[in-house]
């Protein structure tokens, strides 16, 4: 029996370490959730998640587990990361996710932010982007 | 039965499953998947294809003045103000929005094309929410050629 619970513990250890790899990914946010909805499922495939953390002044810009203050200089830091991200997979996504609380004016420059690491990565088209709703289970 | 033959048949008797360890098991995986699991609703997305900053029009390209729609924020808890640049002014709430768009987008009405250009201009305070409910209108309206003027 000891050697099955060693094996059932290192199972629990391994998939709560993953979870959290996982959320870091995916900050918890009270997104949109607009009725009736109009969204769809995120079609597979390599995606940036940028999430907008905080309101007022200590909103923040997430992304790949990496903070970034909203004043200018974080602001062109996390160009800098999605530029480099998409010079290096142009196919990519970049998914914008904010609390349905948020404010335009700060989710507005992650726009013009993903928008300008699309051109300085020399993309030929347009930033693939998507923004994040819930739809609620059964609608 | 003498104590005797009973100790002999345990001994050298079939096999026992012993209830208490695996109901310790189970617990513990129970436990773990509530916890694990994410009860929260599922994410959607809507897709926005943003334009390159330096993207040079063709001039081929046939050039339709855009509808412009701003969003400003309503009362709270109630649905944003929205203005529909243009000679449809009645138009108030993203629910009006979507009904007329429904009914004026080719194939079920002849005003735009489903791919004529809708902008969404929000207003610095306008909370997220309501300009996803605005954009959510737009695209239920049939739209497929949505976009959000960021700059402020």
């Amino acid at each position: 029996m000891t050697p099955l619970i060693d094996v059932v513990f290192l199972l629990i250890v391994f998939f709560v370490l993953v979870s959290r790899i996982v959320d870091e990914d995916r900050p918890k946010l009270d997104l949109p959730a607009p009725t009736p909805p109009a969204t769809m499922i995120p079609p597979p495939g390599p995606r940036a998640v940028v999430s907008v953390v905080g309101a007022g002044g200590s909103t923040q810009y997430m992304l790949a587990g990496t903070a970034y203050p909203a004043g200018g200089s974080g602001r062109a830091a996390l160009r800098a990361a999605l530029t480099t991200m998409l010079a290096a997979t142009p196919e990519m996504t970049v998914q914008i996710r904010a609390d349905q609380t948020a404010a335009w004016q700060v989710v507005a420059p992650v726009l013009d932010v993903t928008r300008d690491a699309g051109a300085a990565a020399g993309l030929a088209g347009p930033v693939q982007t998507q923004l994040a709703a819930t739809r609620e289970r059964g609608s | 039965m003498r104590p005797h033959a009973r100790a002999t048949r345990r001994r050298g008797g079939g096999i026992g499953l012993h209830m208490a360890p695996m109901i310790d098991v189970v617990f513990l995986l129970l436990v773990y998947f509530m916890v694990a699991t994410d009860f929260s609703p599922a994410e959607e997305v809507f897709r926005l294809d943003l334009p390159a900053a330096a993207a040079a029009a063709s001039p081929l390209d046939l050039q339709e003045a855009p509808l412009r729609v701003q969003v400003l924020p309503g009362p709270e808890g109630g649905p944003p103000q929205v203005t529909v640049e243009g000679p449809w002014s009645d138009l108030q709430t993203p629910d009006e929005l979507r009904v007329f768009l429904a009914g004026a987008v080719v194939p079920r009405g002849d005003l735009f094309l489903a791919d004529h250009p809708i902008i969404i201009v929000p207003g610095p305070e306008t909370p997220w929410s309501q300009v996803i409910d605005t954009f959510n209108a737009v695209v239920a309206g049939g739209c497929t050629n949505v976009t959000l003027e960021s700059s402020l």
